[in-house]
């Protein structure tokens, strides 16, 4: 194509859900030159399709410290990104309907508690008496009054925005399709836009592309043990205020919230895998539904308005993939997370503007690296 | 009122009595809740979040401006739901 | 549980039932779908089967008699379900109290009919405006009229005869106001009256009715502003420029209690952008609509749109397209293939004929494009989630440069009436301030459930669910 741009950048970064908005954000705010490409729109996939929960119990141990610290992250997000994201601190209740669900909770919660979470076990009666809108099936749960929820459309684009005020450059509608490198170095991205191909030239590359992160690190000859899962949700009318935790339950496989309008926001815990359709099948909306009226049987009375699906990127251990791979300077990893990149997004974003900036991250992420798949990444091509 | 037709021109369906917040209202079998408030010269009868005043507006069910709670079920269209003696309806501002 | 069926028809308007009956004389197996207690929709709405009217009018005579010929020819009429979605394999997705709840069908026929377009102007919330069809189906079928002193403002001779109506029922019609200035644009178009004798004859009437009461017809008039407290108590109208754009100056204020709106129609497309049928904007033909073929077969084998949800051109219209989509549905599913295409064919000049009609309507009452501009950024465009105009410009000035989002931006689209009210109007805001065609910009993406459907319904289906169990599901 003869319409070639060129831009000229610090660090480019290959995605623009909330882990490479935030990254764009955190850097731009220290002064680094950015250049952000997305394929369609801020925040348009799983970062703007999930459920809101901002959580950090019933996590790896790797990653809970990241949530707990990207929890103080999300405190004070309105003030940082000068948007209402509508952070609510409402608490976490996962609930069991089994002993061996409830002993698998009370043997994480001792775990939260040694890593500085406080977290609650409630037995039945104390279920019923703290959150009484939880349907009878539930034999107890565990709870931590620090997790929360916010709005997934608004919290992605506000990252997003605050970095373009920052200076970053971000392009949206254009697609990176060649990760280029020299001598084991990153030299460049190139993208495509509607009007044409557009290099980015970048000795850093953060490559958060989600799901569709493999097949673009393929062009480094990089194998990413990413794949793509299709999460499930659904919204009800609004309603009168009935709870605002975040409640979920992987033996109905479903969760909850509602939001801030008064609509109930149900997902389904469980996915399909490898798929990057995002239709909504009839089964899914019918599962939806049931575990609705199970979880919260005051839903029973309500009505679905509206259903929407998002594509997953999940890790063989659902644990992300964070930081610089062996072999190819100056590209670092920020993908699978899994279905936990909304909560993780903000302290993702800031450590990796830390490991570009200072060096080094305020919080250890070498747990995070891809080589602990033990999969050497192959030398780049030149 | 704002009824049209008598007999034998048109005959309406039985007279009944709903009640709306807790009032009763004359209504003939046939007609729908929106039908009978408007007769009744009511006009506005829901509060929107934002406290503006609505009543029926697309009256074939697609705009859900309407909106009543009958018999304890809520968001029911007044303009697709046919009034039934006794029936109990409630107005006023959404959630 | 997913019944099996020859051919399924949404809705039961004059397309619908005349898809269903020609499907239905050729052999086939036909199940009829309508939202409504009983078939007709709006075009031949009945009045409440609690009432008893000794003469109605000559639409209701007619949509008896057509719905007579339906149910003789052994179409079965599903009442009361919505058709809430629509998936892979021709599946319909159903709510109702006697409907299964799903139809896998052979062939599908969507005749989901058109609605009133929405206009925001500054007060177009405010109780007592409404749409002419509404209006129009409180007469019908209620025999209530909407209000005392009544201005009606729109496009189109519908408009006029609802005004003639209003005021054979009692009413005091304060004005007509017709958006289009007739003489200068009616001209070239004479020819297409040609045959539509029952048309001229009511619209004949009708103005002579309104001529008899003194009602001001004023072509080349709009609306400005409906002022008020908690109701309408007053509109603002103006002269229209020839692109619908208020002339300043020329401002006057009506009393009135009530504002009856009818700017045309939307057609309701969802259900076939729903099954993937391609799509076109057509605003002559009231906004997106499926591609079709001759047999009104649209981009998806097997799937069919007639009527005016598939490009609005009134009732005559639909009647000729249903009955030539009935008869190609019922070849497809081995009924009558034969015959198929010469019947089809003999329906050529009917269908020349309506369509000659339904170019010159468009030609004449279309709305210019200054209809987008009567609101003001204080003026809602949603009415569901109250987003204004000035919320939608500040999304824009975000970056936002679709529908879908300046939706996840503002809300908007995200009530209960599922973007249905303000698509066009936000659609048209966003090409206004991005400068790009309307098309370009596009409407939201239809989601399952396209009603609002009760959980406990959704849930239930589930047990022989539309599309099988929940195994997918797998849990994490």
């Amino acid at each position: 194509m003869s319409n070639s741009r060129r831009i000229g950048a610090e660090v480019a970064i290959v995605g623009g859900g909330i882990v490479g908005c935030a990254a764009a954000y955190y850097l731009a705010h220290r002064g680094m030159k950015v250049a952000l490409l997305e394929k369609s729109v801020i925040g348009g996939e799983a970062s703007g399709r999930n459920g809101g929960g901002v959580r950090a119990q019933c996590r790896d141990r790797r990653e809970r410290l990241l949530a707990m610290a990207s929890i103080k992250v999300w405190v004070g997000l309105e003030v940082e990104l000068g948007f209402d994201v509508e952070y609510l601190q409402g608490g976490n209740i996962r609930m069991a309907t089994n002993d061996e669900r409830m002993t698998t909770l009370r043997r994480e919660a001792e775990e939260e508690r040694e890593d500085g979470l406080a977290v609650e076990m409630w037995d039945r009666g104390e279920l019923r008496r703290r959150a009484p809108y939880l349907g009878d099936v539930f034999l107890g749960a565990k709870y931590c009054p620090t997790d929360g929820t916010a709005n997934p459309l608004l919290a992605t684009r506000a990252f997003g925005w605050a970095a373009k005020r920052a200076g970053a450059t971000i392009l949206t509608r254009t697609e990176a399709v060649n990760i280029g490198v020299q001598a084991g170095q990153v030299t460049s991205v190139t993208a495509r836009d509607k009007d044409g191909e557009i290099v980015v030239e970048a000795p850093q590359v953060i490559h958060a592309g989600g799901p569709w992160t493999p097949q673009l690190s393929r062009t480094l000859g990089i194998q990413v043990p990413i794949e793509p899962a299709r999460s499930v949700l659904a919204v009800t009318q609004r309603m009168a205020p009935l709870f605002k935790e975040f409640v979920s339950s992987h033996d109905l496989a479903v969760y909850g919230r509602q939001a801030r309008q008064g609509h109930v926001h149900i997902g389904g815990v469980g996915t399909p895998g490898q798929t990057f359709d995002q239709s909504m099948p009839a089964a899914s909306i019918a599962h939806l539904a049931r575990g609705a009226a199970e979880m919260v049987p005051a839903l029973r009375g309500a009505n679905f308005l509206r259903t929407w699906a998002g594509t997953l990127e999940m890790t063989p251990d659902k644990v992300p993939i964070i930081g610089p791979v062996d072999g190819i300077k100056g590209y670092i990893l920020a993908s699978g997370f899994s279905g936990h990149g909304f909560c993780l997004g903000p302290i993702a974003g800031r450590l990796l503007s830390e490991l570009i900036v200072d060096g080094e991250p305020s919080l250890p992420l070498h747990e995070f690296r891809l080589s602990r798949f033990g999969e050497p990444a192959a030398p780049a091509q030149a | 009122m704002m009824r049209v037709g008598t007999p034998p021109e048109v005959e309406r369906g039985q007279a009944v009595s709903i009640i709306v917040d807790g009032v009763p209202l004359p209504a003939y079998m046939g007609e729908t809740i929106a039908g009978a408030l408007l007769a009744a010269g009511r006009r506005a009868w829901r509060r929107t979040s934002h406290g503006q005043p609505r009543g029926v507006f697309c009256g074939i069910g697609l705009c859900f401006d309407c909106l009543v709670t009958v018999n304890g079920t809520p968001n029911v269209r007044a303009c697709l739901t046919p009034v039934a003696a006794g029936m109990v309806v409630e107005t006023g501002s959404k959630p | 549980m997913t019944e099996q069926v020859e051919v399924a028809v949404v809705g039961a308007g004059p397309g619908g039932l005349r898809a269903a009956l020609a499907a239905a004389e050729a052999g086939a197996q036909v199940t009829l779908i309508d939202s409504n207690q009983s078939p007709g929709g709006q075009h031949f709405k009945q009045a409440a089967a609690e009432f008893r009217v000794r003469h109605p009018s000559r639409h209701q005579g007619e949509g008896q008699a057509l719905r007579q010929e339906a149910m003789g020819a052994g179409v079965r009429f599903l009442p009361e379900t919505v058709v809430w979605g629509a998936f892979e394999g021709n599946v319909l997705a159903l709510h109702g109290s006697q409907a299964p709840a799903a139809l896998q069908a052979q062939v599908i026929i969507l005749a989901t009919g058109a609605y009133d377009r929405p206009v925001a102007f500054p007060g177009w919330t405010l109780p007592g405006v409404m749409t002419a069809g509404g209006a129009q189906v409180l007469l019908k079928h209620q025999r209530i009229l909407p209000g005392r002193r009544i201005l009606l403002a729109g496009t189109g001779p519908l408009q006029v005869v609802l005004a003639a109506e209003l005021v054979r029922a009692g009413a005091d019609v304060v004005a007509v106001l017709e958006g289009a200035r007739l003489f200068r644009e009616s001209a070239p178009h004479v020819g297409a009256l040609w045959g539509q004798w029952q048309r001229l004859g009511e619209g004949l009437s009708s103005r002579l009715t309104l001529f008899r009461r003194g009602v001001p017809f004023r072509p080349g008039w709009g609306i400005v502003a409906a002022h008020g407290a908690d109701q309408v108590e007053s509109v603002t109208i103006a002269r229209l420029d020839s692109h619908w754009r208020p002339i300043p100056g020329s401002e006057k204020t009506l009393a009135c209690d009530t504002l009856c709106v009818g700017y045309g129609f939307i057609p309701s497309s969802t259900l076939s952008r729903l099954l993937g049928a391609e799509q076109e904007w057509r605003p002559d033909l009231g906004g997106e609509v499926p591609v079709r073929d001759r047999h009104m077969q649209t981009s998806v084998p097997g799937v069919y749109a007639v009527g005016d949800g598939a490009g609005v051109g009134g009732g005559p219209l639909a009647q000729v397209e249903g009955e030539i989509a009935g008869i190609a549905a019922a070849a497809r599913t081995g009924h009558g293939a034969d015959g198929a295409e010469k019947a089809i064919r003999r329906l050529d000049p009917m269908l020349a004929r309506e369509r000659r009609f339904q170019r010159m309507y468009a030609a004449l009452f279309t709305p210019g494009p200054g209809l987008y501009e009567w609101s003001r950024d204080d003026t809602i465009l949603c009415r569901c989630e109250e987003v204004t105009q000035a919320d939608v410009r500040r999304a824009v000035a975000l970056g936002a440069d679709s529908a879908n989002e300046v939706k996840a931006i503002t809300r908007c689209a995200m009530g209960d009436c599922q973007g249905r009210m303000c698509g066009q109007l936000v659609a048209h805001c966003i090409a206004r301030e991005t400068g790009r065609p309307v098309a370009e910009v596009g409407l939201f993406p239809p989601r399952p459930p396209i009603f609002p459907v009760p959980i406990v319904a959704l849930g239930r289906q589930t047990v022989n669910g539309p599309a099988g169990g929940v195994a997918e599901l797998a849990r994490r």
